[in-house]
């Protein structure tokens, strides 16, 4: 039975926010947001979702620093994440990509490209 | 920044006008002092308003309240030397020039002295109204031109600070503006390709048309904002590569993938060939995509409606170790004359070309940068009507700074 996956969604543009949760729930996925860092780790810690989709320059905490302090709370396991930004700098990516984001997409987003990295962070993760 | 000191007026003698001076001396011996006095008087062209002492201790108190526009020190001063008085006035900042006087000729001392940034030296048996003049001359003229120099290079400094503080804030600014443009550009094309992709009900072909228009226009916005921050970071140094070895082929076609959409619209067919499948460079994949689309664009945007453009790699012949992608058209071609400038910043071809065809200016000299980034070479081979022909060289292997890269 395929189970339905919940993604977690950081992003603290409400507009992107709605955009991505349209899309996502139209490849069928369940989804829930936070507009900023703090509210993102909680989320995180009780929905322990199986895949986040991580903006960096958010307000209460950057979206690396959500990854490196769920990974400091050993009651929760790995969450795949893809890291989702504006910025251009490939150190960011770099960052990211040491951090063990699955992917890392510049906005604007395509959303066909969006689907398809997510669709193969969660069977990645599945496989795992 | 001291008073500017009186000049020495060259032609002060033909006017027979007179100019004013004040002068300091310092000598222990009243004697010399005395001379000094009489041959400054006998000096044509200007008066002199001597302020004297023959004590060292004394000079301090005298300074205050006066400010002269030249002043003589005794080598020997017995307390002290005209050297420490000097070194001890300069701590204290001395705003004219001093000459030392020596009692005699000593071409070691002379040297020092200047060494220690005296305006002149003069042995006391050669002064006389004409020698005084002369070092008088010559130390107001050097110590006015030292005094430029340094308001010069202070300002100088001051503006490359500025400067330094104003690029950092562009840099800052840009970042900003960037991110501020993209996150609203974002949501529009999100949400322009959710309807477009159907997932709020079927399209008729006149809405998918009009979807697919405003969603190139987000892309073409993205691209100007992208252009616009490399250069921006260009000219920070603050751009680097992301490079490694890799096959050339899927990079073309990417390339080729990201301008099909012009293509179709302008009806160009783009073709791509690579000698050899296993041709590969040390390259940033993103910033020669990025290169390869702006050189794809340009040709797709000046070419004919139902033109070719093709795209072709190979290895170098000469000088190995290079490989040579061309991007070539049909167009309209380009001046001779022009083909060093259209790499430049900001360039146009022409105000109308501006108008009519877009773009910032920042395209081929984003690809001149990039390509030159890898330590590689860009150039174009065109004649008007004729078509274009853009070629650039990319190490195979992790470039060595100076290495011969060929032109």
């Amino acid at each position: 039975v395929n189970e339905i996956k919940k993604i977690l969604v950081v992003e603290d543009d409400v507009d992107i926010n709605k955009a991505l949760v349209y899309r996502l729930r139209a490849n069928g996925y369940e989804v829930s947001t936070a507009g900023d860092g703090l509210i993102g780790l909680c989320s995180a810690v009780r929905e322990q979702p199986d895949l986040m989709i991580l903006d960096i320059a958010l307000p209460a905490g950057d979206g690396f620093s959500i990854v490196e302090r769920l990974r400091a709370n050993t009651k929760v396991g790995e969450i795949p994440f893809i890291v989702l930004t504006a910025s251009r700098m490939p150190e960011l990516r770099e960052t990211a990509l040491k951090l063990g984001a699955f992917a890392y997409i510049e906005k604007p987003y395509d959303g066909a490209v969006l689907i398809d990295r997510v669709r193969a962070a969660l069977s990645a993760c599945a496989a795992a | 920044m001291p008073s500017q000191p009186a000049l020495l007026d060259p032609s002060a003698d033909l006017q027979q006008t007179s100019q004013h001076l004040v002068v300091f001396a310092v000598d222990d011996s009243p004697d010399d002092l005395a001379l000094l006095r009489y041959h400054l008087a006998r000096i044509k062209g200007f008066t002199v308003d001597l302020h004297a002492t023959t004590l060292a201790a004394e000079v301090p108190r005298l300074l205050s309240g006066i400010s002269p526009d030249i002043a003589f020190f005794d080598y020997q001063l017995g307390a002290c030397t005209g050297w420490e008085l000097f070194a001890e006035l300069q701590r204290k900042g001395v705003s004219f020039p001093v000459i030392l006087l020596a009692d005699q000729g000593d071409e070691e001392l002379a040297a020092e002295t200047i060494k220690k940034g005296f305006a002149d030296y003069l042995p006391k048996e050669v002064i006389g109204p004409k020698s005084l003049k002369r070092a008088i001359g010559n130390s107001l003229e050097s110590f006015r031109l030292r005094h430029a120099l340094i308001e010069y290079s202070t300002n100088l400094e001051h503006m490359v600070k500025e400067l330094r503080s104003r690029n950092a804030e562009i840099q800052s600014f840009y970042h900003s503006l960037s991110h501020e443009l993209k996150t609203p550009l974002t949501a529009m094309r999100e949400f322009v390709s959710i309807v477009l992709d159907g997932l709020q009900g079927p399209l008729n072909d006149g809405q998918r048309d009009s979807l697919e228009t405003s969603k190139a226009a987000c892309d073409h916005m993205v691209a100007c904002i992208n252009d616009i921050l490399d250069s921006s970071r260009l000219d920070t140094g603050k751009l680097s590569l992301q490079a490694r070895r890799q096959p050339l082929a899927p990079v073309l076609r990417r390339a080729v993938a990201h301008t099909s959409a012009l293509a179709a619209e302008r009806k160009v067919v783009v073709t791509c060939g690579v000698t050899d499948d296993g041709l590969s460079a040390w390259i940033d994949d993103q910033r020669i995509v990025q290169v390869l689309n702006n050189l794809i664009g340009n040709a797709i945007k000046f070419s004919p409606l139902g033109a070719r453009v093709s795209i072709h790699a190979s290895a170098a012949t000469e000088p190995t170790g290079f490989v040579r992608v061309s991007v070539r058209d049909n167009g309209c071609g380009i001046d001779p004359l022009e083909h060093e400038r259209i790499f430049e910043r900001l360039h146009q071809t022409s105000v109308e070309d501006a108008a009519v065809r877009g773009g910032l200016g920042l395209g081929l000299y984003l690809c001149r940068e990039l390509v030159q980034l890898h330590g590689g070479s860009i150039g174009v081979r065109s004649e008007v009507g004729q078509g274009s022909e853009f070629i650039f060289f990319l190490p195979v292997n992790k470039s060595i700074p100076n290495e011969k890269v060929p032109a």
